[in-house]
């Protein structure tokens, strides 16, 4: 495609036309603003819909998040954990009105009071599964997903859910790519990463667009605007490139160009955008939600139906000093995403605002001195108006070293698959079955494709 | 990837050997660390031989692009008199430049914005460009890194200088001495790990275990020396376990600071670790390959037999020979410059193994990288922000008034700083490649992690301020900013084509096509010669930006 062509309302219908074939991307939206503010204005439709990924890096202890609270299991939990354990009086109660008896630290006030609202979910034992697998499965190695326990690839099968493909793209990016039709013309990417690369987002034929915590900067060099010569001069090599360039060469130059292209377009729309009027705390995961809010505040200028924004706390690979580190980030996380929530009521799109933990994987719930190492299922957490709270989804493990859930040091077998979270958060998105069925390769292979906490309305 | 049966089953035999080699008391001697040059000397670099040229300027250029913190006029014209082997040897003979000895010369060694100024003052103006550029890349490959991690910035500076002096050694030592830093100690929660304690629940830490293997020596999966991964009945095959995983860091046990009289005490991060016997796993090990760990062996012995066992899998030389290609010469080597890398790791000629120097000969003079694309069409990489720094300031002399170069926020204003990664995967993975054209392609290009709208906006809008702002003569700085020096370009100014072809051979070898010379030359053309404070500097600004912003020089091939 040439990108310095003047758009034209017939391409678009062209680019709307084979959108889901890949045949265009965000580079060819370009310069619509003005006619995507009619159209959002004269569409108007409420259905808008927002997930939010919260990606904890490096692997959060999420059984130190959500702890059992009857005795006897927190007893095994104690047991199991030794000095990693939250003592019985550094914890919080959940309401426990669901018949389930829970708890989190009292570092973590935010989650206690959405949880007891109704407002936050907790899933038991997630990870990166094949299919279902039981302990004799682990103890014969069948069907394991690759690399379990290293940093990246996990990481990578979470974010992917294509855990034994070699080229993986994101179930975030795939949603992208069925859903973007439902943006019309927008010239905002469906996906948003607050937080730099990240595979997540990464689609088959889109990808999203990144902007830092401060928003959007334009490019000094173009800042005598499109007819000065500077700027021209400076487009003119990014073409000359793309056209005969070589590979390296073409693909930067179509990146600078595509990020030069959207700035100004961001930066006049973003200028009317807000954080509300609620505290947000400090820090860095807070930053970036306060981002992530100013996007949605100016959704309609935009004309965007669907997003998926991701961000990223990072610091959870707590192999050592964990009960200091790991409580400073829970705190900070809780805090955050109460705070997050809170303004998306008062911009009234709390219940079209859903966000959600993903992690490397779990920890051990053995200690190896004053700190976890890496494991396997873990905790995740869903908050937003959409989501039945005040529940935990999925069964809650045996804590019990080398119990019938723990393949050795605590590091337990996920009784829930990614793809089954990841599948009730897109279909609450909008995606159908057999979008369902192309996002999540093996979804068919467990008993539900709905874990049932989201609200779907 | 290559069919084979499996590879480890001819190899037991051998292997065996080579335990009861490892078994037996060692005689090797370990190579000592390079010697530092004096910090309070000024730099002398090597005198040029006054012969007629036998190595083109562009030929130069784009070698001391690969080899060196960025091609400058006065190396540019050094290594024109000699061959490019005759200047590796020269640089293999240089002492250090130490970065500790510098830092200790500020006013506080334990100042992040001090290492950050030493870091850079090493990079743009020490005449050991090759080994500090070595070391550079082993720090992108051994990450240690100050984020989140508590380190003190004076050991963040011990810990670069063991890669700045053993960066000519054997990659054995390294090894060793990485290990046994209390940096990586901190970072990767060796520091303090201790045997299992049934009593109070207590198990060896994995965090070093499995990174040394998967990040610092072997990888994942078996390679074959091309660093293609063998297959087993189709698939990958694992060079570890999980269970080896938890073995290897029962071997990890019992190290604590250098100077501690007990186990938690201590506190020097300038000596190697040492080890507590009492907090030693002694129990038998059973390692990768089947390697066993005696019972009942002390913490510096069981040390020994892992690093040995590592260091000696057939995966270092091609898992490691990919790194150093792609941190230094191109993102997609083919099989063959891969295996012609691992080759001399394997044995530099002489039978040893892990030789670095023969190591970093085979990376620089292979042929592919010599002869770029004409050798392999998908040749070249993205240069690293850090890099394009360095390199404007070697090129263009730039610097703050006393001489430093105060440049202390490199992570915020370009969005990477030395030993600053997110974390112990780099700023940027070996396999990255961005969506489209190049990952569809089955190519490579770790440096495009980096790559992204914000991130662009940020990086070419410091670039744009760090030439238009501060270049010496404009009035309006500071003596602390790091000004350049543009007399070669105004001198030129007043023909934009000579100054386009100025530009274009002293930064990237000639690289930029005569389509975009001409488009440029001609917007050159537009812009007044006569400027404020001087004629030709507008020119010359403007030139130079558009070179250093273009993709044919932020591809570096």
């Amino acid at each position: 495609m040439t990108t310095s062509k003047q758009w034209t309302r017939r391409n678009f219908l062209q680019c709307a036309a084979t959108a889901a074939a890949g045949a265009c991307n965000r580079n060819a939206a370009l310069g619509l603003l003005a006619g995507v503010q009619a159209a959002a204005a004269e569409a108007a439709a409420p259905d808008y819909r927002a997930l939010v990924c919260i990606f904890l890096a490096g692997g959060n202890d999420g059984f130190n998040v959500l702890i059992p609270n009857d005795v006897d299991r927190y007893s095994i939990y104690k047991k199991a954990r030794g000095n990693l354990a939250f003592p019985s009086d550094q914890l919080l109660s959940l309401n426990s009105s669901s018949g389930q008896n829970f708890a989190v630290s009292t570092r973590a006030p935010g989650f206690q009071n959405l949880y007891d609202n109704g407002r936050l979910a907790f899933l038991a034992n997630v990870g990166t599964l094949l299919q279902p697998t039981s302990k004799k499965d682990y103890l014969a190695n069948a069907h394991l997903p690759p690399q379990l326990y290293s940093h990246n690839d996990q990481s990578d099968q979470g974010m992917s859910s294509q855990l034994d493909a070699l080229e993986k793209i994101g179930w975030g990016g795939r949603m992208a790519d069925l859903l973007t039709g439902l943006n019309g013309n927008s010239p905002l990417p469906l996906g948003v990463s607050i937080a730099g690369n990240n595979l997540f987002q990464v689609g088959a034929n889109t990808v999203p667009y990144y902007m830092s915590g401060g928003g959007v900067n334009n490019f000094y060099v173009a800042s005598g605007g499109p007819k000065d010569a500077r700027a021209k001069t400076f487009n003119k090599i990014l073409d000359l490139t793309i056209t005969n360039g070589r590979l390296l060469e073409r693909e930067f130059a179509k990146s600078v160009k595509s990020s030069l292209d959207l700035s100004q377009t961001l930066i006049n729309a973003l200028n009317k955008s807000s954080i509300g009027t609620g505290i947000w705390p400090g820090g860095s995961l807070s930053q970036q939600l306060q981002m992530v809010a100013r996007v949605i505040s100016v959704r309609e200028i935009f004309g965007v139906k669907r997003q998926v924004f991701y961000v990223v706390q990072g610091g959870y690979d707590t192999h050592d000093d964990q009960i200091q580190r790991h409580g400073n980030l829970i705190a900070e996380l809780s805090q955050a995403v109460a705070a997050f929530h809170g303004t998306m009521d008062e911009f009234g799109v709390g219940n079209d605002v859903t966000s959600f933990t993903l992690s490397d994987f779990g920890r051990t719930l053995t200690t190896n001195g004053d700190g976890s190492d890496h494991a396997w299922g873990n905790v995740q957490m869903v908050a937003g108006g959409s989501v039945v709270g005040g529940n935990v989804y999925g069964a809650f493990p045996d804590q019990t070293i080398d119990g019938p859930d723990d393949s050795g040091y605590g590091r337990l077998i996920p009784t829930t698959s990614v793809e089954q979270y990841g599948a009730t958060l897109a279909r609450w998105f909008g995606a159908d079955g057999n979008q369902l069925a192309a996002i999540f390769p093996h979804l068919g292979r467990f008993d539900t494709a709905d874990l049932g906490f989201m609200a779907l309305t | 990837m290559k069919i084979i049966n499996c590879c480890r089953v001819t190899a037991k035999p051998f292997r065996l050997g080579l335990l009861l080699a490892m078994l037996l008391p060692g005689v090797a001697s370990a190579d000592l660390p390079a010697d530092c040059f004096d910090p309070l000397a000024v730099p002398v670099y090597p005198p040029t031989a006054d012969v007629p040229a036998v190595t083109s300027q562009a030929l130069a250029v784009r070698f001391l692009n690969m080899a060196t913190f960025g091609a400058m006029p006065r190396d540019v014209n050094h290594l024109s008199k000699m061959t490019f082997q005759d200047w590796i040897n020269e640089q293999f003979k240089m002492d250090a430049s130490c970065h500790l000895a510098v830092l200790n010369q500020t006013q506080n060694n334990n100042q992040r914005e001090n290492r950050m100024e030493v870091w850079f003052r090493h990079a743009v103006t020490a005449p050991d460009q090759l080994r500090q550029r070595v070391a550079f890349a082993l720090s992108e490959i051994f990450v240690v890194s100050d984020v989140g991690s508590g380190i003190p910035t004076n050991a963040m500076a011990v810990y670069y200088d063991i890669l700045t002096r053993n960066a000519f050694g054997n990659f054995r030592d390294i090894l060793e001495r990485v290990t046994l830093s209390p940096a990586m100690g901190r970072y990767l929660s060796m520091l303090h790990n201790q045997k299992a304690d049934r009593k109070s629940g207590i198990r060896a830490d994995e965090n070093y275990a499995r990174e040394i293997m998967q990040l610092f020596t072997i990888g994942l999966v078996q390679l074959d020396p091309s660093g293609v991964p063998l297959l087993l009945d189709g698939n990958t095959i694992p060079t570890y376990s999980q269970t080896d995983v938890e073995n290897s860091a029962k071997v990890l046990t019992g190290w604590a600071f250098g100077d501690s009289y007990s186990f938690f005490d201590g506190g020097d991060w300038r000596i190697s670790m040492k080890p507590f016997e009492t907090y030693h796993d002694r129990s038998l090990k059973t390692l990768l390959d089947n390697i066993i760990v005696p019972e009942k062996g002390k913490a510096s012995g069981d040390l020994k037999i892992l690093l040995d066992t590592l260091f000696n899998h057939p995966n270092v030389g091609p898992f490691i020979g990919r790194r150093l290609i792609q941190r230094l010469v191109t993102s997609n080597p083919s099989p063959d410059y891969i295996k012609r890398v691992s080759r001399k790791f394997d044995d530099n000629g002489k039978g040893v193994r892990g030789d670095m120097k023969a190591v970093i000969r085979a990376v620089l003079l292979d042929p592919e990288a010599l002869e770029g694309v004409r050798a392999n069409a998908n040749f070249g990489k993205l240069r690293e922000p850090l890099l394009v720094l360095t390199h404007l300031w070697r090129a263009f002399d730039g610097h703050s008034l006393d001489g430093t170069i105060r440049y202390y926020y490199p992570d915020s204003s370009i969005g990477q700083g030395p030993l600053s990664a997110s974390s112990v995967f780099n700023f940027f993975r070996p396999d990255f490649a961005p969506s489209g054209a190049i990952k569809n392609h089955g190519l490579f290009a770790p440096e495009f992690q980096l790559v992204n709208d914000a991130n662009n906006t940020r990086f070419y809008n410091e670039l744009f301020g760090l030439i238009y702002w501060r270049y010496k003569g404009n009035p309006y700085t500071n003596p602390y900013d790091v000004l350049i020096n543009i007399n070669n370009l105004k001198k030129r100014a007043k023909s934009p084509g000579a100054l386009v072809d100025y530009l274009n051979l002293i930064l990237t070898g000639n690289k930029v096509p005569a389509d975009v010379k001409t488009v440029l030359s001609n917007y050159i053309r537009s812009v007044d010669y006569r400027s404020y404070p001087e004629n030709g500097v507008n020119r010359s600004l403007e030139a130079l930006y558009f070179i250093m912003s273009s993709p044919y020089y932020l591809i570096q091939r």
